[in-house]
């Protein structure tokens, strides 16, 4: 044997020993004899202590990460459409509502990207606001866009599968609320405890109000005050209260700037009529 | 507290007939109230999105949510919380 080929063969047997020894240890450090089968290695865990599990629908978790993002998602969303963000809490809430929408129908397949854009396009023409302002506005937050797509694309699965429970003949509100009573759901105490964005960070980029202002001695726009545009996609929600007068369905006029004389006034449109 | 569906008199009523409720209960069939609060047709069903309006004596809306799907409607606390 010449004394390169020597030289090669110890070289070979050092690197052996090193490879021995550190399987040996990885042995012994999983707790199994160097005889037995190695063990599967267990896949990354689903919480890691970075991201904490803030809430559990029927053991699916909900982790601080989604939380966030929706948080943040809501903040942009309301702030394209001049309202007011949910607080974290209320968008945890819709999270869980959505996870059990999820669960009941599941969705058969994603939405495609056209199908996504399509209902962002939609969104956009709904806030009055263009690309470029959905864009500054996801930045405002350090968002990016495939994930606004992605939460959109989540959006319309809990809308289609809520679709198909009310083609079943369920009231959403109700079978939700017959839900809490039968999953199992946890919030996590250190939910409360954990820090969340607070609602400050995007201002509406486009807050036409097609309506009028208010008038000092007469704040509401006239009863037969008609909007400007009969579109189903208004721009915007209004800053003043618009009157109106209605039939009372027992009977009798129902007009806001008289209820307003009484007190402020909770409007609420709901959809179920029975 | 004021109710009001984009739906016709007679379902509206079936609903105030089941829920008892003693609050005004509206119904606006053409959508012109819901146009004008910018809620109509917002989820593609022809309906007024779910949403809540809180509105002062001076005609201001001080705080409004507008629910994204018809489940989406903030709790009665998130609400009183609100009122002015």
């Amino acid at each position: 044997m010449s004394k390169k080929n020597f030289l090669r063969a110890w070289v070979l047997l050092i690197i052996g020993i090193i490879v021995m020894a550190g399987l040996a240890l990885l042995l012994a450090f999983l707790g199994r004899g160097p005889g037995e089968l190695a063990p599967m290695i267990p896949p990354p865990s689903p919480t890691p202590i970075n991201d904490p599990v803030v809430a559990s629908v029927n053991d699916q978790p909900i982790n601080y990460s989604s939380w966030m993002k929706a948080v943040l998602l809501d903040q942009v969303m309301s702030g394209l459409a001049g309202q007011t963000a949910p607080a974290p809490d209320e968008t945890l809430q819709r999270l869980i509502d959505e996870e059990l929408v999820l669960q009941a129908v599941p969705p058969e397949q994603p939405f495609t990207a056209e199908q996504i854009e399509t209902r962002i396009t939609e969104l956009e023409r709904n806030w009055g606001v263009e690309d470029e302002a959905v864009a500054a506005a996801l930045k405002q937050v350090n968002l990016t866009r495939p994930i606004f797509e992605q939460s959109i694309g989540r959006l319309l699965m809990v809308q289609a599968s809520q679709d198909i429970l009310e083609a079943q003949g369920r009231d959403i509100a109700l079978w939700l609320e017959e839900q809490y009573a039968s999953a199992e759901i946890q919030i996590f105490e250190s939910a409360a405890a954990l820090s969340v964005p607070t609602a400050q960070s995007v201002e509406p980029t486009t807050h036409v109000s097609p309506l009028p202002s208010p008038v000092i001695g007469s704040p509401l726009p006239s009863p037969t005050h008609k909007p400007e545009t009969s579109s189903p996609t208004p721009l915007a929600i209004p800053k003043t209260a618009s009157n109106f007068i209605l039939k009372r369905v027992r009977g009798g006029t129902f007009t806001l700037t008289g209820q307003l004389s009484q007190g402020p006034v909770v409007l609420v449109f709901f959809q179920k009529c029975g | 507290m004021v109710a009001l569906a984009v739906a016709s008199a007679s379902s509206v009523r079936g609903i105030q007939k089941r829920t008892q409720v003693t609050y005004p209960m509206l119904a606006d069939p053409t959508h012109q109230v819901a146009s004008d609060y910018g809620v109509y047709n917002l989820l593609n069903d022809n309906l007024a999105a779910p949403s809540v309006f809180i509105i002062d004596t001076d005609g201001r809306i001080v705080w409004s949510r507008v629910g994204r799907n018809a489940g989406d409607r903030p709790s009665v606390k998130t609400i009183l919380e609100h009122l002015p």
